[in-house]
């Protein structure tokens, strides 16, 4: 256990990883107690804390976040409970088909989705409303999406489908033999329900729960298209605000305060997350003949079934998907009509070269490569050192890993924009601090992945190695990495499109330097509509088809890992 | 008490479609305790998850106490929370969420016939005195060892006074020491409630010890079926005799003697007799087959029928035995010596080896493996 036997290596990530994840955010929490602009001189003070804690607006905010937390998980858990009992318990056609299309959908960005729905259903011209009025007589518009209500619907879609598969490991770490005794001991589907699958399942549930609800009021995109423009604010949205206003200066200090209250908000439910998490995984029994789950036979219901998979889809991901394709064909937004199809143009398309020219693609080439890069690297050097050494400090090691989780992205991108500013750091402005950022941001994911794969690579493959003459490195080098390529590869893939579709930190340090694919939709959406919509296409396609091919080429070249 | 007949299961894998139970007939009497026994993947935990109703045969019935269960004929099939059945699970199944108590008591609240909470009490109190778990009533069932999760379960099946006992490899998951423990009071257990018990297992020894009645199974029939003394001196088949316990086996053609009782066969070997009951007409291809502790080791020449020159190859010191390998003509014989003439006899490389013509058993394929 000294650090003689494990070498520098275990030392040598611990602080790199310090450095990269402490730095910015203890800059921030440096800055919270300062006013003015970072690099200029300025006193300690709690003044940002005592206006924010002082301001009725604060707490109005406060409520609006938990409400938007609230109302994703209401959404949440009317979706992907039933569908991921669907998908894991029962002969439902197409599994894989569906859960395929659930993982693109996790890879579609939100803030497209977003856009959709205000052409969809904002009070004065969406289509619906538009429909509904003309249709029903009616003078005003019955729906109306700026509202919380409408933020929390569209965002609970959008965290459905990852919460989907968390609760379907969930299902499939339950020893199916635990139903089958009650059943042959003279119990029935209904009191099994309720007395053994309902309470064991609680814990993972409550678990899922708690981790949608910490994202939902960490997340941006959604309520700043869908809040901001009738000023309903959460924090996320609050912090934005602050840093760029519509007039006078940003004001780095009230904003990081109330990040750092975010932060610790959200910390506390990652807290009780992990602890009910534990609470699940005491009930998850590894079960000692792999006997298949039997499937529960849906018989005629199977038609129901693909109705509620339909009655998801269709609001999720066809209908924003068909606005989306619809918009991007006509300079002015026309109500769908054989009529109006006459006018439609493909000129959008063609001009897709102007929308995105070379440098917003290269600067998206080198955000998806270069992070997807870095983060998979550190991740298994990290990985590694947490579960395969001695190493003293490893908890502390997995935990700095972990902890750019629980800090929102807005806020991450906060802090990591005043440590640039404070110590006149030349990345600032330019593609590196996005970079930068994404891969801080991911490593959280990352290395719960590549974590979860070494766990499975017997020790004693590795011990093997060493008793043979080979040293760590030269094991890790050509015994693990081999082994974990694979996944690493699929890693990699998933991390450079997630780095694709993000907007919420490419946003906050955006500057005319660094617009990527996904800040250059945001900002086009007002200017031109249609050209934004054809980019939000494209860019859907390219998602799916990259990803299904992965998959693919993954599956065909590589057997022995899943 | 059951009655399967003709039971066929097939199932649909990548590969196409595999018949994992090819038309099983078994009949067990009141108070039996029958043991399925075999390799794993030959259909021994399909069968009883047919007769618990977890799994639905395509062809075959079950009657179990009189009442058809099973039929898919006719269209016959009685939901396992109906057929009144107690089963132990490989794995237990102990729920998690409840303590020792609530484990057994749950399926008693949902009993067709109506129990007080009293009656319930009095039940659970009864089952767990019987596994020796009274005054662990509170205890959590994670916290339980695997030996005490074990003992929940069985309570859990006698507290619903079933008509018929299935358990599914029950001791597979318990370590050496405690399996033996367990195996020995599951039968005093049993008998003592005079239960019906239908019991899967792999290990042959277990088989031997618990069984009243074991079947041997494999690819999805049942070889043979008998007395755990029937199935070891009488195997019927070269796989029933390779799978319990140990045989040599040496081929040969039978050259005269009776259809019955007295044979003559000549192998590579030289003449042997053997008093094997089989049928077995003169001219055809035979396996002999001897046990190692039916075989006996002398130093020198004796009078007896049956015997062969033969080199010690190796010898392995047991404690209570010697196994003792053998080669003759280049035939490999395994041999069990007692441990008194190992020490004497046995110094010497050459020996003769005299098989007792009526522990010689006879088998009429020739197909040995190997």
């Amino acid at each position: 256990m000294d650090l003689r036997r494990d070498g520098r290596t275990p030392l040598f990530v611990l602080l790199v990883t310090l450095a990269l994840v402490l730095g910015p955010i203890l800059t921030a929490l440096w800055f919270s107690f300062r006013t003015g602009l970072p690099g200029f001189p300025s006193p300690y003070t709690l003044k940002n804390y005592i206006d924010a804690l002082g301001s009725w607006k604060f707490y109005g905010v406060f409520l609006n976040t938990l409400g938007l937390g609230i109302g994703t998980i209401i959404t949440v858990l009317l979706f992907a409970v039933p569908l991921s009992w669907l998908l894991a318990r029962t002969d439902f056609p197409a599994k894989n088909f569906w859960l395929t299309i659930l993982s693109v959908e996790i890879l579609i960005p939100g803030f497209l989705k977003a856009f959709a729905w205000i052409l969809l259903l904002n009070p004065r011209t969406g289509m619906i409303n538009v429909a509904l009025m003309t249709l029903l007589g009616l003078e005003r518009a019955p729906i109306n999406i700026y509202t919380l209500t409408g933020i929390s619907f569209i965002q609970g879609l959008s965290l459905t489908p990852p919460a989907v598969f968390m609760i379907i490991s969930a299902f499939r770490a339950m020893d199916i033999s635990l139903e089958e005794s009650a059943r042959v001991h003279g119990m029935r589907y209904g009191a099994i329900a309720r007395r053994i699958t309902l309470p064991l399942m609680m814990p993972a549930l409550v678990a899922a729960l708690l981790y949608y609800f910490v994202t939902a009021i960490e997340t941006f995109e959604i309520p700043a298209i869908l809040g901001l423009p009738s000023r309903i604010f959460v924090v996320t949205t609050l912090i934005f605000e602050s840093t760029q206003p519509d007039v006078g200066l940003p004001n780095y200090g009230s904003a990081s305060s109330v990040g750092i209250l975010l932060s610790a908000f959200s910390t506390l439910g990652l807290y009780f997350y992990f602890r009910t998490l534990r609470r699940a995984n005491q009930y998850a029994v590894i079960t000692g003949k792999g006997y298949r789950t039997r499937e529960i036979a849906l018989g005629k219901w199977k038609w129901a079934g693909m109705a509620f998979v339909l009655f998801y889809l269709l609001p999720a991901l066809v209908l924003p998907f068909l606005t989306l394709v619809w918009a991007s064909l006509f300079r002015y937004l026309q109500a769908p009509s054989l009529k109006a199809l006459s006018m439609a143009s493909l000129d959008a398309y063609t001009k897709i070269w102007d929308a995105a020219g070379p440098d917003v693609l290269k600067n998206t080439a080198l955000l998806m490569v270069i992070t997807a890069t870095l983060v998979m690297s550190l991740s298994v050097l990290i990985s590694w050192v947490v579960i395969r050494t001695g190493f003293r400090w490893k908890k502390a090691l997995d935990a700095a890993a972990f902890l750019p989780h629980a800090v929102p992205s807005v806020v991450f991108a906060l802090a990591l924009a005043i440590f640039a500013l404070t110590f006149k750091l030349p990345i600032y402005g330019t593609i590196f601090i996005l970079i930068f950022g994404n891969t801080i941001k991911y490593l959280g994911w990352g290395t719960r992945s590549v974590n979860s794969v070494i766990i499975q690579i017997h020790k004693e493959l590795e011990e093997a190695g060493r008793v043979h003459g080979m040293t760590r490195l030269q094991v890790l080098r050509k015994i693990i990495l081999p082994l974990i390529g694979p996944s690493v590869v699929n890693g990699w893939m998933w991390i450079a499109l997630l780095a694709l579709r993000e907007v919420t930190m490419a946003l906050m340090l955006y500057s005319t330097r660094n617009v990527v694919i996904a800040t250059q939709i945001w900002s086009l959406w007002r200017a031109d509509t249609a050209q934004a919509a054809a980019l939000g296409v494209v860019l859907v396609i390219v998602i799916a088809v990259v990803w299904f091919s992965a998959r693919k080429f993954l599956e065909r070249h590589f057997v022995y890992s899943s | 008490m059951i009655r399967i007949t003709g039971l066929v299961k097939e199932y649909q894998t990548g590969q196409g479609e595999i018949q994992a139970l090819r038309g099983i007939s078994l009949d067990i009497k009141e108070g039996e305790f029958c043991v399925l026994l075999g390799p794993s993947g030959c259909g021994k935990t399909t069968t009883l998850r047919c007769v618990a109703g977890l799994e639905q045969p395509d062809a075959g019935e079950i009657v179990i106490e009189g009442t058809e269960v099973n039929s898919p004929q006719r269209k016959i099939y009685v939901s396992p929370e109906e057929r009144g059945i107690g089963m132990i699970f490989q794995s237990y199944a102990i729920w998690p969420h409840l303590d020792v108590f609530q484990n057994v008591a749950l399926p008693l609240e949902y009993r067709k016939e109506k129990l007080s909470r009293l009656q319930i009490r009095d039940r659970v109190g009864e089952a767990l005195d019987l596994v020796r778990l009274k005054g662990l009533e509170g205890r959590r069932a994670t916290d339980l060892s695997g030996g005490q999760q074990q003992r929940v379960a069985l309570a859990r099946a006698f507290a619903c006074k079933p008509k018929v006992l299935l358990m599914d490899e029950p001791l597979s998951n318990l370590d050496a020491k405690l399996r033996e423990e367990m195996r020995s009071e599951i039968k005093q257990m049993t008998s003592a409630l005079g239960s019906t018990v239908l019991y899967v297992t792999h290990d042959q020894s277990e088989a031997l010890v618990v069984g009243d009645v074991v079947a041997v199974m494999q690819g999805g029939v049942i070889l043979q079926r008998g007395s755990p003394q029937d199935l070891y001196n009488r195997p019927e088949s070269l796989e029933v005799a390779e799978f319990l316990g140990e045989m040599n086996f040496i081929q040969g053609r039978k050259v005269g003697g009776e259809l019955r009782g007295r044979h003559l066969v000549e192998t590579r070997l030289g003449n042997f007799i053997s008093d094997s009951a089989r049928e077995v007409p003169v001219g055809e291809a035979v396996v002999l087959g001897i046990r190692p502790e039916d075989i006996h080791l002398c130093g020198e020449k004796p009078q007896a029928n049956n015997a062969v020159a033969a080199s010690i190859v190796h010898r392995q010191f047991l404690g209570n035995a010697t196994m003792v390998e053998l080669n003759s003509s280049g035939i490999k014989i395994s041999a069990r010596a007692a441990l008194r003439s190992a020490s004497t006899d046995l110094s010497s490389g050459a020996v003769f080896v005299v098989l007792d013509p009526s522990c010689l058993h006879l088998f009429r394929s020739a197909e040995l493996k190997e």
